[in-house]
């Protein structure tokens, strides 16, 4: 009986043997689970929305809806940072890449403390989760995507870490996963901002 | 292979061995099936014997004051029982377990693509046992408003005391994180990691049905997620998603029916997936026990994937009663009755792999012969909640109870100790007792038909459900001897489960040695000799036959050729 | 005590015997309660035809396993034969097969079912002679609400003892808001029991108090849920007169098992005799709470469609 010769002879640690696109694809899946969360969330949002029949923006006019296209300045622009990061990654710059994951990292928890600011001045004005249903909604929804913007900074923190450990170049494709979730976060912020904001 | 010294620690607890990891679900399903079953036996108890104090050998002084259980006691119960036998008992044991232990060596990868992943994803699960066991000494106790937690008897408006809502709650997110992990890992290694000369449809349909569920997983636990993240809210945040102020329609504002919507958008998935891989491992017993092909393997494979698509769009006929508009019943009762006819086909290819074959009645196809039995009755009466008007009388009456115990543990537990009993030898490298299974199969198989046709015909009498004491009602008063009869039926089939028990802990500990393939299977995890070394494989194998290769004319000195076996060359 | 068990398991026993004289394959071998309503003999007729069918097919099922089990069970010189079952001949007779159970079974009780929603059950009745009733459901009992001679329902009077009620020219008083009600104090308002007269349609809207609760009659065979936030309606209609029983068919907490309540099916004129001595369950004035929603319960009837 034959046996085709791959490229791998001898079991080694199973982590070791799998290809980019591999974990691409495990993280697309966890992906779409959170696509799945959000979108049920978005659709309880809508039928609430249209069943009470009357709603309004949150901090519509005044200084907080300011503040919340500032947020999504910020976050947009740890996106871009991060895109400045990778490029260095790919270019084998380590020390470059590190600052620059810093410096969206350091954006990220700006875009966090931000959030949060925006939250004290919304509840000074009145406005509260138990207010009114608008109140439940908005800080249901940004409340989840902050916990989620937390689990980014972890990978942001991870990457770094092992990049260290290891070199740039083992870790090339984790470094595209990363820049994956993070772009996912915030194309899933631009969504919720349209839908809290702007609809 | 040379692997470096691991600890025990590492080699037993903190594992990323997917065998381990498998093994360590075992345990936690096998702790919470037995858990929830002792509910099982205290519900029977009350409903037959309402005035009794719950006797000693269950416990009942040490667990209620005097051995009376009170309603409170009552109501949580039975939201526990079905909790845990669904989230704790169920998923751990067929897709935690036997996905992990099943899925790499069946198609011939040396673990699953993300071992950390893995192991994490068993120890969240851990924690969310934690926390659920934790809510039982809470000081108001543990939940009470059903295994569906509708609001607002959910929510703080419904009365129920204490934290017990809110464990629950965060129990039930915990496991789901831990199934999404599980999900990312079985698609992605399904899809990445089979051994070359695997297509789709040279996989075991075991692998289909773990690899079905796991996309209904992954699309659907998200959607309960969501709704627990609301709910979670109205308990904790006085947020009002499902709470409404008025008590007459007017200016809405939360709306309770929007739970039931989002819960059964998961929730009827939820029973497929629980399903799914117990439809694929008694394809593959069957094939193995016959010793031939699985009849129409890829129409049963195709009908599968049918109704993984058709289940996301049926959950209204969970609602009949709800008042939905008269369009979106008869919507919804349409679309759950096509579901018949993938179902009647794959059933047809179950009979059709028995029909001609060579039957050897191992335990393990015991089992599978039962599955199809109970699935049978089960999926059959299933049309009556199927039809909007039947179920408007059958809604909330025992008769769901005996149609979902029919199909979900009855089906599930079945085919659970079926896939037990098969890869126990490869598992433990031990026999188990043959003579002690066939005994626990019968004093299970018909205690468990007397327990649950008998539901029905209570529903149909119209014993409705979630009562602490049916003698309240006079329309119930005739179903006295009944219950009684059930509960009787139901401690027997409590206590065959002893047989299992003894069997199993024995056969581990003193059993005799297995052989590497004592069932004469053609899969790829029976080549390989137990205790299985990390990596599983010595070198990847390379796969030329289907999974059911079994009594094939040009194999002529057995009955049976592997799959990374090339057939013989004509000669 | 175990001469209490032997007795009840034997009766259970010769019950189950029983079952070859029920009609209709009687494979749930206990009656249902006795149905007296009008339209409650369809469902029964889709779950026998129902119950015919599936016995016919399982029964098939069972005589193939057994037959299967006997004469392919393994033994010395038998052989199995290798057929995978994917040939078209194969594929044809198993597609035809579960579409044979689709179009005998449930193409039948679908157009059984959609047949009886829309002659029946999705079918309001209209016209003078409907008796019109609103339901609230609380934990653990059930409130009902008669529109008393003006035939109109409203929330509970409070025109007695509060000073901020005006009377309009139409002899119906707006309240401290402005809302305007018309007069409300000839409702009737009772708990726990029922009445209605036989013969003649019966319309409920229903609506809880708190949770959701579900309005189940046995012996009519309808349930109806009564979600917070909006009003459902059902309709039914007695063929005699009794007293039957209300269950609540939705877990509401810790007395749900308790939540019974009594439907008294009398004749017309008994029934209105009843209707007249009724006392009018308005608030009083020793216990009169404005903020105790219980007191205002009641709404404008909705138009049914």
């Amino acid at each position: 009986m034959s046996t085709r010769t791959l490229a791998v002879q001898q079991p080694i640690e199973p982590s070791k043997t799998k290809d980019e696109f591999t974990s691409y694809l495990g993280l697309l899946i966890g992906l779409a689970s959170i696509t799945m969360l959000f979108v049920t969330l978005l659709i309880s949002y809508s039928i609430l929305r249209i069943q009470a029949g009357y709603w309004f923006v949150p901090g519509e006019g005044s200084f907080p809806m300011k503040l919340a296209i500032i947020n999504t300045v910020i976050l947009l622009g740890s996106s871009g940072t991060w895109i400045v990061a990778s490029k260095n990654a790919s270019n084998a710059k380590s020390s470059a890449f590190r600052k620059w994951t810093l410096v969206t990292m350091v954006l990220g928890v700006l875009f966090l403390i931000s959030q949060i600011v925006l939250w004290k001045i919304l509840i000074t004005k009145g406005f509260t989760a138990q207010s009114s249903i608008v109140g439940s909604v908005f800080y249901m929804l940004t409340g989840v995507h902050g916990v989620h913007i937390i689990a980014g900074l972890a990978a942001l923190v991870w990457i770094v870490v092992k990049v260290k450990q290891d070199n740039l170049e083992l870790n090339q494709g984790r470094v595209k996963l990363v820049g994956l979730f993070w772009h996912f976060l915030d194309i899933l912020w631009i969504c919720l901002f349209i839908a809290i904001f702007l609809i | 292979m040379t692997h470096k010294e691991q600890s025990f620690i590492s080699k037993y607890i903190f594992s990323t061995d997917h065998k381990v990891i498998g093994k360590q679900f075992l345990w936690m399903g096998l702790f919470f099936l037995f858990f929830g079953g002792f509910q099982a036996m205290l519900i029977r108890w009350q409903l037959s014997y309402p005035d009794l104090a719950v006797p000693v050998w269950l416990l009942g002084n040490f667990l209620f004051e005097g051995g009376r259980m009170t309603s409170d006691h009552y109501n949580q119960l039975i939201t526990m029982h079905g909790t845990i036998m669904i989230f704790w008992a169920i998923t751990p044991l067929l897709i935690g377990a036997f996905g992990n232990f099943v899925i790499p060596l069946q198609i011939g990868a040396p673990d699953m693509v993300f071992p950390k992943l893995n192991m994490f994803s068993f120890w969240t699960f851990f924690l969310s046992g934690v926390v659920l066991v934790a809510s039982y000494f809470l000081p108001g106790g543990t939940a009470a408003a059903g295994w569906t937690s509708y609001p607002p008897l959910s929510t703080p408006v419904g009365g129920i005391p204490g934290l017990g809502q809110v464990f629950w709650t965060l129990s039930i997110t915990l496991m789901g994180a831990a199934t999404m992990m599980g999900a990312i890992n079985y698609i992605t290694t399904i899809i990445r990691s089979r051994a070359p000369g695997m297509g789709y449809f040279k996989m075991p349909l075991t692998i289909w049905g773990l690899f079905l569920t796991s996309i209904l997983n992954a699309i659907f636990v998200p959607v309960i997620a969501a709704g627990l993240i609301l709910l979670l809210l109205d308990l904790v945040l006085g947020t009002q998603f499902f709470i409404t102020s008025s008590i007459v329609a007017g200016i809405k504002e939360g709306d309770p029916l929007l739970y039931q919507h989002v819960f059964w958008i998961f929730g009827h998935p939820e029973v497929y997936i629980l399903i799914l891989p117990v439809w694929g491992v008694v394809s593959d017993l069957l094939s193995v026990f016959s010793r031939k092909p699985a009849f129409g393997y890829k129409v049963t494979a195709i009908c599968m994937c049918t109704i993984v698509a058709l289940s996301s769009i049926v959950w209204g006929h969970h609602m009949y009663t709800t008042g939905m508009s008269p369009l979106l019943g008869k919507a919804f009762m349409f679309l759950t009755l096509l579901i018949s006819i993938p179902s009647s086909i794959f059933f047809l290819n179950w009979l059709g792999t028995l029909w001609r074959g060579n039957l050897k009645f191992e335990p393990p196809m015991l089992f599978a012969i039962a599955v199809l039995w109970v699935f049978g009755l089960g999926g059959l009466t299933g049309l009556y909640n199927a039809t909007v008007t039947s179920d408007i009388y059958l809604h909330d009456t025992m008769f769901v109870v005996g149609h979902f115990h029919y199909t979900m543990a009855a089906s599930v537990l079945l085919g659970g100790l079926a896939a037990i009993y098969f890869w126990f030898p490869k598992m433990f490298g031990k026999s188990m007792n043959p003579l002690l299974g066939k005994l626990h199969f019968w004093a299970s198989f018909i205690p468990l038909n007397l327990v649950f046709f008998n539901m029905m015909v209570m529903g149909y009498a119209g014993h409705h459900r979630r009562i602490f004491n049916p003698m309240e009602y006079e329309f119930l008063k005739p179903l006295a001897g009944l219950n009684e009869f059930v509960t009787i039926m139901a401690i027997i089939l409590g206590a065959a489960q002893f047989i299992f028990v003894f069997n199993f802990i024995y056969s581990m500990a003193k059993g005799k040695k297995a052989e590497v393939n004592p069932w004469n299977a053609a899969t790829l995890e029976w080549t390989v000799e137990a205790p299985i070394p990390h990596g599983n494989f010595a070198a990847v194998p390379t796969v030329y036959n289907g999974p059911h290769e079994y009594s094939h004319p040009k194999v002529t000195d057995r009955d049976w050729i592997a799959q990374s076996e090339p057939l013989p060359v004509e000669g | 005590m175990r001469r209490i068990i032997t007795r009840n398991w034997i009766s259970g026993i010769t019950k189950k015997l029983q079952w070859f004289k029920r009609g209709a394959w009687g494979i749930w071998f206990i009656d249902p309660p006795k149905d007296v309503s009008l339209d409650g003999h369809r469902i029964d007729s889709v779950i026998q035809y129902t119950d015919t069918v599936i016995t016919i097919y399982f029964g098939i099922v069972v005589l193939a396993l057994i037959y299967f089990i006997f004469k392919y069970r393994t033994r010395p010189g038998h052989k199995a034969v290798y057929d995978k079952g994917n040939s078209k001949k194969h594929v044809a007779i198993t597609v035809a097969m579960g579409l044979l159970v689709f179009f005998s079974i449930d193409v039948v009780i679908e157009t059984m079912s959609f047949r009886d929603l829309k002659e029946a059950f999705w079918n309001f009745p209209k016209g003078d002679d409907v008796v019109r009733i609103e339901v609230m459901p609380q934990q653990y009992e059930w409130n009902f609400r008669y529109p008393g001679d003006d035939d109109r329902f409203g929330p509970e009077s409070f025109s007695d003892m509060n000073s901020d009620e005006v009377w309009d020219e139409d002899e119906s008083f707006i309240d401290a808001n402005g809302n305007g009600y018309w007069d409300p104090s000839d409702d009737i308002v009772l708990m726990s029991e029922m009445h209605i007269p036989v013969n003649r349609p019966v319309v409920i809207q229903i609506a809880p108090y708190d949770v959701i609760h579900s309005f189940f009659l046995p012996n009519f065979r309808v349930k109806i849920d009564a979600t917070p936030g909006m009003v459902n309606a059902m309709w039914f209609q007695a063929k005699e007169t009794g007293v039957f029983e209300i269950a609540c068919a939705e877990l509401c907490g810790n007395s749900h098992y308790m939540m019974k309540g009594k439907l008294v099916v009398e004749s017309e004129e008994d029934y209105n005799k009843w209707l007249r001595s009724q006392e009018i369950e308005g608030p009083r004035d020793d216990w009169y709470d404005p903020d105790y929603g219980l007191f205002h319960w009641g709404w404008e009837w909705k138009e049914v469609i």
